[in-house]
This record gives C-alpha cells, structure tokens and sequence, in this order.
C-alpha cells in the first residue's frame, strides 16, 4: 500500500493525521473531516478550534470531587439541595454522567481518575484515594462527620472490584457506611436465558427481603 | 478455510483497544499464551448478544474460538468467548485480587507465546480456586514454582551447588539466580546472591503443587513469614530470567500478611 496521504500539502496532512488521532477516527473520515474544514466558512472552522482551546484553557478537575468542570467547586458539589452526605465514587467522569442520567441519585460524587490495576502498574497512588479520605474526615459545623456513606460504584471488572475492596479496606478508619451498587440480574431478567456470571453474582451479592 | 481453534482459556490482560473492541491475552490450555483481537467485545450487550458474550475481563476462565496470529508477536482474532467462571472470590477479598493479579503477571513474565503448558494451565486454574481460602497464600508460592519449572527454570533447591551440603532450619544459604540454585555460607557464591535460611528453602522445596494443595490441603496453618520469603526469592528470580521487574513485586507484603 502506498501513502495515502501523498500530494497533500504539509498542514493539510498535519491536520488529517490530528483528526485521525480521534477514537473511532480512520484516515478516511480524517480525510473527510479536513475537506469539510477547508469547504466551510473562516468563521465556522475557528469556531472549532476555539471550543477546542477553550475546553482545554478552561475545563479542570474540581478541587473536591475531581469531577471535569468549568466553575470550581463543580456544580453538583456547589448545590445545596443535594445530599452531601452520600458520596458516590466512580472510576471516571463517564461514569459520574451515566448515572446523573438515571435521575435516581441525588447525592455527591468523588471520581477516582482510574481504577487500582497492579498489572498496568497504576497503583493507590495515580488515584485521588487520599483526597477522599481527607474529605471523609472532614466535620460539619455541629462536629459530626460531613459523610454518612460512601457508594463504591466502580466497574465491577475484576480491577474496579480491586478497587472496591482497597478503598474499603482504607475506609473502614473512618467510619463511614460502605456500600458496593448491586449486582444480578436485571430487572425483567429471566433466569432461564440470564448468564452463568450474572447468575452467580446474582447469589452472592443476595439480598434479605 | 480458515484455522479456527476451540480451547479452553484464562484471560491474562485486557486492554480497551477502541470504543467498541478489547485487545486480550489468554493463556489457552492446548496452543499457549496469545494476544488477540476481540471486535465488538465491548458493546456486546445482552440484547443483540454475539458469539463474544460480552466484555473479556481480567482471569475470567472460558472456552474460546479463535484464529491465532500467524506469528509469535502478531495478534489472532478472537471470534467467540463463553465465560466459565469470572472468580468470584478473587473480588471479594483484597488479599485473593492480589494474590490473583501476582500469579497472573507471573505467568506471562515467564511464557513465551504460542507455546503450550497445559499443565501449568490446569496448576493456574486450581490456584486460582486457592487464593481466597487458607491455602491462599500457599497456593501462589507454589504456583510460581510450577511456572518457574514448566518454564524451564526450575530452582534447584536440593543444597549447596559447590559442597552438596543440604539446607536445613537455621543454615544460612544463599540463592544465586543467575544458576538458579542454591550456594552454602562456606563456599564463595555470586556477589548478587540472596540470603536465605535453610528452613525457607526446606519449606519451598518441599511445597507440592497447586492442584495437589487443593486435593490434600496440608492441615497444619502455613508459615506468613517464610512463604513471604519464597515468594520474595522467586520473584526475584523470575526479575532475572524475564529481565524485566515486577509489577506486582510490593503486593506480596499484603498476600503474606497475617
Ligand atoms: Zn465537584
Ligand atoms: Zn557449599
């Protein structure tokens, strides 16, 4: 195969070889993207390159629950009306998205940035454990603690599970209620079709009725 | 037609390899170690299920159908994967993720790919059945000395490489990786050598393998100490033979704990 790319001037190649950078990007849509850049307007391709900056000029973690934002404590920490007493901790901002669409949680979040995974070597240390912890320490103005439970919602992969076990494991100092979400069969499930590792997690995470 | 393979397998390593694909190593029980493309694994739902059941995740044991790669560092492609079992007891205890997360570095530290072990496949499956329970800690030490001999390395353990003197409690010995085996007080050994006493050394070479722990569990309560030791002595000589170190090296403290 030859250079696909050839006879393109160099910015025009720099700029293909940027877009196709991006996940689920291939050199054709690269290829695609860059024409439609150099067809449309001056105004609407700076556009672009301005949201672009802008996101990256702009858009941090916040400083108390690491969650991506613009304002600082992030919106959902600077809420009142939410319950601050329940922290949700998640793997990654993805995930904090995924279940604020649910509408069914109405507590705070604390985002990890990563999961424990020894084998990759990304240990305690590459995530924001001590920040938890020290935020789990934290009193209110009456001298009890800020926190009444902490939900370990990381993926239940064998490395979120890791994750879920370590932070209980350093949670139990404080003593918060530690909860994992559930696990099983979905609602509407039925048994007979479900899948021989949902099952047995359906068993062992049971729950009394 | 193509060369399609049905075997059974542990997943060693999974990495997201695009929004929708994984890139997994399995350790496959007849055809060994590979690396292999799993499309479409991860928004394998339960609704439009493929022959990928979902995605893979870390030593999950299945039975999988694949076309292997052509050569030892190319990738295959994984074309189907039922999961057998996804270790529950490694997730529901600290010590067993670790303990599960050392042997599977271990293992893909010391084997070449493409290259069949089905014995020590079967030695890693009833490791893995160990690690929550109390031959837990046991089970990893002598799965490391079966993988170090399915290897090819097996530490000779037997006494002294110079005088045969043999190693007994309260003997100093010391373990030259380079030789793989073992050298008295007396005698002048490798300047990198690792000090050890002799009961250590009883203890490991005595230690039978994973799937002889799991049908006679020795009854008498293992020794943290001297397994942490072990496992110490064998890490370090798996650091030698790989020449690479260990990921997973500090977890071992954890493992071995009390
Ligand atoms: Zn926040
Ligand atoms: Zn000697």
């Amino acid at each position: 195969m030859g250079d696909s790319k050839a006879g393109y001037s160099t910015l025009v190649r720099r700029l293909m070889e940027l877009f196709g950078r991006l996940p689920g990007v291939g050199a054709r849509s690269a290829e695609r993207m860059v024409f439609h850049i150099l067809k449309s307007s001056p105004e609407e391709a700076l556009a672009l390159a301005d949201a672009i900056r802008a996101v990256k000029e702009r858009v941090r973690h916040c400083q108390i629950c690491f969650h991506l934002t613009e304002n600082d404590p992030c919106e959902i920490c600077a809420d009142a009306t939410r319950d601050h007493g329940v922290i949700c901790v998640v793997e990654q901002s993805k995930d904090l998205f995924q279940i604020e669409a649910t509408g069914a949680y109405h507590g705070v979040y604390h985002v990890l940035l990563g999961r424990l995974a020894p084998l990759e070597g990304i240990g305690p240390e590459n995530l924001t454990v001590d920040a938890l912890l020290e935020r789990l320490r934290r009193r209110d103005e009456r001298g009890e603690p800020a926190a009444r439970e902490v939900i370990l919602a990381t993926n239940p992969t064998m490395e979120g599970d890791g994750t879920a076990l370590y932070l209980q494991s350093r949670l139990r100092e404080t003593g918060v209620t530690v909860t994992r979400l559930a696990r099983g069969l979905p609602a509407g499930a039925q048994i007979e079709h479900s899948n021989k590792a949902i099952l047995s997690d359906a068993l062992t995470w049971r729950t009394r009725m | 037609m193509a060369n399609y393979q049905t075997d059974e397998a542990l997943c060693l390593r999974v990495i997201d390899f695009s929004e929708t694909s994984q890139v997994v190593t399995l350790l496959t029980r007849r055809h060994g170690l590979m690396g292999l493309l799993a499309k479409g694994s991860r928004k394998a739902s339960k609704r439009r299920a493929g022959p990928i059941g979902g995605p893979l995740d870390l030593l999950c044991r299945g039975e999988a159908i694949f076309l292997p790669a052509r050569e030892d560092a190319g990738l295959g492609t994984l074309t189907a994967w039922d999961v057998r079992d996804h270790h529950p007891q490694l997730r529901t205890q600290l010590r067993a993720f670790y303990a599960g997360q050392m042997v599977c570095e271990f293992t893909s530290l010391l084997l070449s790919p493409l290259d069949p072990h089905p014995e020590l496949y079967d030695q890693l499956v009833a490791a893995l059945e160990l690690l929550a329970g109390a031959q837990g800690p046991r089970a990893v030490v002598a799965y490391m000395k079966c993988a170090l001999t399915e290897a090819g390395y097996q530490p000779r353990l037997a006494g002294c490489q110079e005088c045969q003197a043999a190693a007994r409690p309260g003997r100093p010995m010391r373990f030259v990786a380079a030789a793989g085996g073992l050298w008295c007080a007396d005698c002048p050994a490798d300047k990198r050598a690792v000090q050890v006493d002799g009961g250590v050394i009883l203890a490991l070479a005595r230690l039978p393998t994973p799937m002889r722990l799991r049908a006679q569990p020795p009854s008498r309560e293992a020794n943290s100490r001297a397994l942490l030791t072990a496992a110490r002595l064998l890490m370090g000589y798996a650091r030698f033979i790989a020449e690479k170190p260990l990921k997973t090296y500090s977890l071992a403290a954890a493992v071995f704990d009390k």
